[in-house]
């Protein structure tokens, strides 16, 4: 089906007819990350809201509850809904999430991540070809790493593209490539490509341009296959199966009941597309590659709702859905921050003085 | 090193004592201390025997802590970072850096107007919350989790009635905290700057001394308790048990920063301006007496005849000097702050960390981190 957009009035985007109310439907709002930007993808009233907060590069976002925890290359940040539960801001947030805690992963340039059983976070780092975690006092904890790949090293040999969560477990992830540092991947990107899972180690499936954004829903494997813009599904014996293919470099994958929500990057220049399937693609048809939002019902592989943003050059890397209307997010060194404090607010001096434990 | 001989950075000079250098490197320490509105600085020794001063920016750093050698707790204007320490590289430690402190981990805590820092050896942080008039521990999931308020203060609110400002602490039990009042109407502090303050048990809360000009920086020294009255320029004992003050030494400036090393005092100075908060103190009337200007830097007491033997001073943009903090055992650090590009390209791993054999090694659930891990076979990856 073919869906026609709306232009929004409060941001550059356009949204297709009832989008606000699809996420109505489904109680969520959607969090996606842009070049420069963090955009939120919210209801006010029945209106859609697309609220952009200045947050350069997240890739990595996972939602737990309440909690937000989000990643650029070189932080992590864990956000909680500091608004008290079924309150309201004046400008109509049902949350606000405030970064509480933040780690410096530095260069490990962490690209995606995922929520362990423990609450502790898992960090795909394609520079050194690993899954890690965080430690303290270091910038990571490497986790796990192809079999083949010889030594932890920052050379990209196999780079780890994302990692796919399955009952709070690390269980598989995609990679850019799958060499060990003999030909840089880029050279092979177009085929190099796979799914790994981490428990056996062994390779699911090979063969891959550019696949990304692993994620385990309803019992299966999904991931994006950036490379030939197909949201894709892996079948009981192992084979890919595309879901449904767009036209732009998919990257960014979320669940909403049977629905998955995939981001897709545009750019000015052709580098991003070119030499990948997807680019050959969109160059017979002398088409460029599109950006933003799109909701597919997994059933049919039918697009039911778009989110498109003009301009092109600012790349999509990662989506993620978090149950409120319309949250606030802010980034970790806004100067908002100086306001926002959350605290206890029935904290008893008496009592504390009386059993403060001496130091 | 010589007397003008100084470290260089944009707009910002230092000066210190002929002797400054020399003295410190006889204490096996370094020092670290905040100036806000925006400065940390690292001043050590290099392998010449000169001083060698490092700066950083971070957002109105004012409370230093230092746990052990390996971390620096730093109170900005919205956060509380964590600094831990790397290894350097070759470079750089040929240059005689040994140590190397990175800001790796965060708490936003919102603006508490964070003053004093303090940090037990298990990294347990209580810091002053001046702008609830609290003190308070950082929290995963909130700003901040109250721990003490005064009793002069009848409610937990917002709002900074007292300007509760220092906390004491050694780890024998107990603790104080510095005042600039014991009131606690609104903002009733600001009346009571001349003469008003106090420095009170923890937890009682009861006042053990008073009649201090806006008195900061109590500290626990072998089972003394000093402060700073920073109000008259003076380092000051205190005995708790009789509520007297003893003047230990003058230096021109609103003293406020404190640490010990060895039989030495160390202490932080700022600039006051005519008509700001840290002016109309006796202080005025002390400078003058002594024709002396207020000197924004560090003065280095002799605690066992109250003379000022050394000094560093700072000539920039800045007025005030919060804290200073030694770092024992380390010579000469550097630091990574978050302006730069290399908080985002430096990466410290343990490179032989995975264990092929062990089944568990990418199960994050059943093996804890190794608090050892930067002890052992440890790479540091250049930008």
């Amino acid at each position: 089906m073919s869906v026609g957009l709306v232009r929004l009035e409060n941001f550059e985007v356009e949204a297709s007819e009832g989008f606000a109310g699809w996420l109505a439907e489904h109680e969520v709002s959607l969090i996606f990350g842009r070049a420069e930007n963090l955009m939120v993808v919210g209801r006010h009233g029945d209106e859609l809201r697309v609220d952009p907060v200045t947050m350069p590069m997240v890739g990595g976002l996972a939602v737990e509850g309440r909690r937000l925890v989000l990643s650029n290359p070189y932080q992590v940040w864990t956000y909680d809904d500091g608004l008290a539960a079924g309150t309201t801001t004046d400008a109509g947030h049902d949350a606000v999430l405030l970064p509480y805690r933040g780690v410096v992963t530095g260069g490990a340039g962490i690209i995606d991540i995922g929520l362990l059983a423990d609450g502790s976070v898992v960090m795909a780092s394609p520079r050194f070809s690993c899954l890690a975690t965080t430690i303290d006092g270091l910038s990571f904890r490497p986790l796990w790493m192809p079999r083949w790949v010889g030594a932890l090293r920052p050379e990209e040999r196999s780079p780890v593209s994302g990692v796919g969560v399955r009952d709070g477990v690390a269980a598989t992830v995609t990679l850019f490539g799958c060499g060990d540092g003999e030909v840089p991947w880029r050279e092979g990107r177009a085929t190099g490509g796979a799914v790994v899972d981490v428990v056996t180690d062994e390779v699911v499936a090979n063969g891959l341009a550019v696949p990304t954004s692993p994620r385990w829903h309803d019992g299966r494997l999904w991931f994006t296959h950036s490379g030939t813009g197909e949201l894709c599904v892996i079948d009981d014996d192992d084979s890919v199966v595309p879901v449904v293919g767009l036209p732009t470099l998919l990257r960014g994958l979320a669940f909403v009941g049977p629905y998955a929500v995939v981001g897709g990057s545009a750019s000015r220049s052709d580098a991003l597309v070119e030499g990948l399937p997807i680019g050959d693609q969109l160059a017979e048809r002398d088409a460029r590659p599109e950006q933003g939002l799109w909701v597919v019902d997994t059933r049919s592989g039918e697009v039911v709702h778009r989110l498109a943003i003009e301009g092109t050059g600012r790349e999509i890397h990662g989506v993620v859905a978090y149950p409120a209307r319309r949250p606030q997010v802010f980034g970790p060194h806004d100067d908002e921050l100086q306001t926002l404090v959350a605290y206890d607010g029935s904290w008893d001096p008496d009592a504390a003085r009386a059993s403060f434990a001496r130091p | 090193m010589a007397d003008d001989e100084a470290p260089q950075s944009a707009g910002l000079s230092l000066t210190a004592s002929p002797g400054f250098a020399a003295w410190l490197d006889a204490r096996d320490a370094s020092l670290t201390f905040a100036t806000p509105p925006s400065k940390v600085f690292f001043v050590g020794v290099r392998p010449d025997g000169a001083l060698g001063v490092f700066e950083r920016t971070f957002d109105k750093a004012m409370g230093v802590a230092v746990q052990g050698s390996e971390h620096v707790w730093l109170g900005t204007r919205t956060h509380l970072w964590r600094m831990d320490s790397v290894p350097v590289g070759d470079e750089a430690a040929a240059e005689g850096f040994d140590r190397c402190f990175v800001p790796l981990r965060a708490h936003t805590t919102g603006y508490l107007n964070t003053h004093d820092v303090t940090v037990d050896d298990d990294g347990d942080v209580v810091f002053v919350a001046t702008r609830f008039g609290c003190l308070a521990r950082p929290s995963d999931r909130v700003s901040f989790e109250p721990v003490w308020q005064p009793p002069w203060l009848e409610r937990f609110e917002q709002g900074d009635r007292c300007h509760l400002n220092g906390y004491a602490r050694d780890g024998s039990g107990r603790a104080y905290v510095s005042s600039v009042s014991d009131t606690g109407g609104m903002e009733s502090w600001r009346d009571r700057r001349n003469g008003g303050g106090v420095i009170a048990e923890v937890p009682s809360g009861e006042v053990v001394a008073r009649g201090f000009s806006m008195p900061h920086s109590p500290r626990l020294r072998d089972g003394e308790l000093w402060c700073c009255n920073s109000g008259s320029g003076n380092l000051c004992r205190v005995d708790p048990a009789t509520g007297e003050v003893e003047e230990i030494a003058f230096a021109p400036g609103f003293l406020r920063g404190l640490c010990f090393l060895d039989g030495y005092a160390v202490v932080g100075s700022s600039r006051p301006r005519e008509g700001d908060l840290y002016s109309g103190l006796p202080l005025d009337d002390a400078l003058a007496k002594a024709n002396l200007k207020p000197r924004l830097g560090l003065f280095v007491i002799e605690l066992a005849t109250g003379k000022v033997v050394e000094w560093l001073f700072v000539d920039g943009p800045m007025r005030e000097l919060f804290d200073v903090a030694a770092i024992p055992g380390v010579k000469r650090p550097m630091a990574l702050g978050l302006v730069a590009d290399d908080i985002r390209t430096a990466v410290f791993y343990a490179s032989a960390s995975i264990s092929r054999d062990d089944d568990s090694a990418w199960r994050p659930a059943v093996e804890e981190p190794t608090a050892e891990a930067s002890e052992v076979d440890v790479a540091a990856v250049a930008p």
